[in-house]
């Protein structure tokens, strides 16, 4: 009985409320199971409907894409010697407006802050910077200002540590040690804003720039909302960056560095308006020099005139001048209508069509043997050779040489020249060709034509990119062009003889350039002059020259090859040149001497 | 707790049951009431039941569990300790790396730049040397006499003006200026 009271106590109350309980407990489920579908219901929209976008979103407000640079390769001359190659470094900017609104919720002197920051900046930086401009830029009211564009890691660090507001960004500084050195070959890269990177703006920076440049990594990170703090272990999708490939030039720095001097020490001499001269391996064909009177300093870029940023060795043609004779004098060996001592009549001046052709100096009718028309430069000479080679050998022989092609060399703006189509010869075209007037060619190009008489008859493309060398320090050498057979061997080596005799002097046997000769080497040489086309009139100019020069070093065992051009030089003869350059050469390649001096050669016969 | 099946504790509920019916209320006493009575009693009257060695082994099993949960704890308490003691070292000791690389990076740019052949003229010119001008060679003739090819000649003195300031500052040079002997041998 006991138990059963307090049951039915307590059961009476629970009857009596059973109808509004009810009804509470009822409306309760109800709103639950509602609460439960709109649950539900948000959540096949929040995970079906909307699941992509709204994960895009979470994405976008957490993630940050990094990217991680990639060193641009570094440039060396044949040696190793680094000519161009990168380094870290960092740009400072600062928030003025934030500085100042930072300071004030702190209850500090804003403009208290800014000195301070100005200072420190201005002490490690040290010289480079000037205190008063970075406070000028710090008091000003833009947003954000650039303190430092270029600041090595260690400094950025320091200034950093002590005021954590001056935020600093990934920089990269393309630095030539050499300042000068080959700066018309190397051209100049400089950074980009805009792409985060540098770039090469001209010169072979530019030409190899996506071998140089390689490819930056990304990675994906987590940041803490509002802030670049990374979130450890939130790194992923990592592609590591690949670091350029550097380049090995054919360039010796040393070389190119005296060549340069001397070529520039002559050109300000004789007041040339514009010199060039390139050094071949008269094997190889590889570009051991070239350099121009004009250089500008690729590490102060500001201060060159586009005039300086260009290569004229490579992309300014000329007319050659007798430098071109060697293509007949060769054509006529080769072909076999003449020998060295074939003699000639030469008058003192030649008809053709509406010319009239004389030599360099006034003479009546001389004998001279064909080295006597090379050594001594007679145009009359020249001209009675071509036309017995004839013009469809002679053109071939242009072709032959590589005169109005490009070398691909491996430079940008390289200039093919201009040979005239043979269907566009006039009259009097056959008598400017064979004396180096009305055609054009680079002094490379006219290099490449004594490389061929000095590589016995064979031309090899110049190159002037010796190797790529991988990140990862494999070394590929550049594929080694195919030569071309200009002329047979034995050709070769007699117009390479005949060429000796430019240099001698003997008595009433004088070439046209004894200066270039070189105690105890052969040398063998062709001057050049050609006269400028007057831009005014369209004609020959009769007071502007081009000077011309090619030798080879030495004639009996060819080493190297020498081309210069002088742009309207107070000079008449770029011989001394040469022998400056064929000087050090043979000293700092320690070029054996030749077996004796060059035999006499017979040039005019009385 | 082992659930009560309903046939063990049958005749201890039927005994219940019986009571239940002496005392005439037959209605308040429900099979189920029946057994959570039972239930009951089985609560309270289970651990007398138990053989004390059981309870010696369960309160081994105890401490030992709690000497490995101890244990552990120190463990991880040490392990951390110790990995957040060499992080930071670790990152002292990449902070070293990474200026020591820096500071290499730096000289090698001053090498590169100081070895480089404008500034070797330069410092070359400063110590008074001037460019050997063309050399004189001695050659041994096959009869034994040494010739001389070329002229030995004195080169002029003044060297060519510096052309440019130099771009970078450079260590001091040594004191000493020595002048090159000039000319060929």
């Amino acid at each position: 009985m006991r138990p059963s009271n307090p049951r039915r106590k307590r059961r009476l109350p629970r009857t009596r409320s059973r109808t509004g309980g009810g009804r509470r407990l009822a409306l309760g489920r109800l709103v639950l199971i509602l609460a439960l579908v709109a649950a539900g219901l948000k959540l096949v929209v929040v995970q079906g409907l909307q699941a992509a976008e709204l994960s895009a979103q979470a994405a976008r407000q957490r993630t940050t894409v990094q990217t991680l640079p990639a060193q641009r390769g570094t440039i060396t001359d044949r040696n190793g010697t680094p000519l161009a190659f990168s380094v870290e470094a960092r740009a400072l900017y600062a928030q003025p407006k934030r500085i100042t609104a930072e300071q004030r919720a702190a209850h500090a002197d804003p403009d208290a802050r800014k000195r301070a920051i100005a200072h420190r900046v201005a002490q490690v930086l040290g010289p480079q910077v000037s205190e008063q401009e970075i406070l000028d830029q710090l008091r000003s009211d833009r947003t954000t200002v650039l303190l430092a564009p270029f600041v090595r890691p260690a400094q950025a660090r320091a200034i950093q540590q002590d005021f954590p507001e001056i935020s600093a960004e990934y920089r990269e500084i393309r630095q030539y040690p050499g300042g000068e050195l080959a700066a018309n070959v190397l051209g100049v890269a400089n950074w980009r804003a805009d792409e985060r990177k540098v770039r090469g703006l001209v010169g072979l920076e530019n030409y190899a720039d996506t071998l140089l440049a390689g490819r930056d990594g990304r990675r994906v990170v987590d940041t803490a909302e509002g802030s670049d703090a990374i979130i450890p272990g939130s790194e992923r999708a990592e592609h590591p960056p690949v670091p350029g490939s550097g380049l090995e030039l054919t360039l010796d720095s040393d070389l190119q560095f005296t060549v340069a001097q001397l070529l520039t020490d002559y050109a300000r001499k004789y007041r040339a308006k514009g010199a060039s001269v390139v050094v071949l391996d008269a094997h190889t064909a590889e570009v051991y020099a070239m350099a121009n009177d004009v250089s500008f300093d690729p590490n102060n870029l500001a201060a060159a005139t586009p005039q300086m940023l260009g290569n004229p060795a490579v992309s300014t043609p000329f007319e050659p001048g007798s430098v071109n004779k060697v293509v007949t004098v060769a054509a006529a060996i080769d072909s076999g209508v003449a020998t060295p001592d074939t003699p000639m009549q030469v008058p003192g001046e030649l008809r053709v069509a509406d010319r009239v052709i004389k030599d360099a100096w006034p003479h009546g009718t001389l004998t001279l043997t064909l080295t006597g028309v090379l050594a001594r430069s007679s145009n009359v000479g020249t001209l009675l050779t071509a036309q017995r080679v004839g013009e469809r050998r002679f053109l071939d022989m242009l072709n032959r040489m590589g005169l109005g092609q490009r070398t691909n060399v491996g430079l940008p703006g390289e200039s093919a020249g201009r040979v005239p189509p043979r269907e566009r010869w006039s009259g009097s075209t056959f008598a400017n060709l064979p004396i180096g007037q009305g055609l054009s060619m680079t002094v490379l190009q006219m290099a490449g034509m004594y490389q061929a008489i000095a590589n016995d008859g064979v031309r090899v493309p110049p190159r002037i990119v010796r190797a790529e060398i991988a990140p990862d320090g494999t070394r590929t050498a550049t594929a080694r062009p195919a030569g071309v057979r200009v002329v047979s061997p034995q050709t070769a080596r007699t117009v390479r003889d005949m060429l000796r005799a430019v240099v001698q002097d003997a008595p009433g046997q004088r070439g046209t350039a004894p200066e270039a000769a070189l105690d105890g080497y052969q040398i063998a040489a062709k001057t050049g002059t050609a006269q400028q086309v007057n831009p005014g009139c369209g004609c020959y100019s009769d007071s502007s020259y081009w000077i011309t020069f090619a030798g080879i070093l030495p004639a009996d065992a060819p080493r190297f090859v020498v081309g210069i051009v002088l742009d309207n030089p107070a000079v008449a003869s770029a011989a001394p040149l040469f022998h400056n350059i064929a000087s050090y050469l043979a000293g700092r390649y320690q070029i054996p001497l030749s077996p004796g001096p060059s035999p006499v050669a017979t040039l005019t016969l009385h | 707790m082992t659930a009560p099946a309903r046939a063990t504790h049958a005749p201890r509920g039927a005994a219940v049951h019986t009571r239940h019916r002496d005392g005439g209320s037959r209605r308040a006493r429900s099979p189920a009431v029946a057994r959570a009575y039972a239930r009951r009693a089985q609560r309270s009257g289970h651990p007398r039941h138990r053989a004390a060695g059981a309870e010696t082994g369960r309160a081994r099993f105890v401490v030992l569990i709690m000497a490995l949960l101890a244990l552990a704890l120190t463990a991880t308490l040490w392990l951390s300790t110790a990995a957040a003691a060499d992080s930071y070292q670790l990152e002292s000791a990449r902070k070293t790396a990474r200026t020591l690389a820096e500071r290499a990076e730096t000289l090698g740019r001053e090498v590169a730049s100081l070895e480089t052949a404008p500034q070797l003229a330069r410092r070359a010119r400063e110590l008074g040397m001037v460019p050997a001008g063309d050399a004189a060679q001695l050659v041994v003739r096959p009869d034994g006499s040494v010739g001389v090819i070329g002229q030995p000649r004195r080169v002029s003195a003044p060297a060519p003006p510096p052309p440019a300031p130099p771009p970078q500052p450079l260590p001091p040079a040594p004191a000493a200026q020595q002048v090159a002997p000039a000319g060929g041998p």
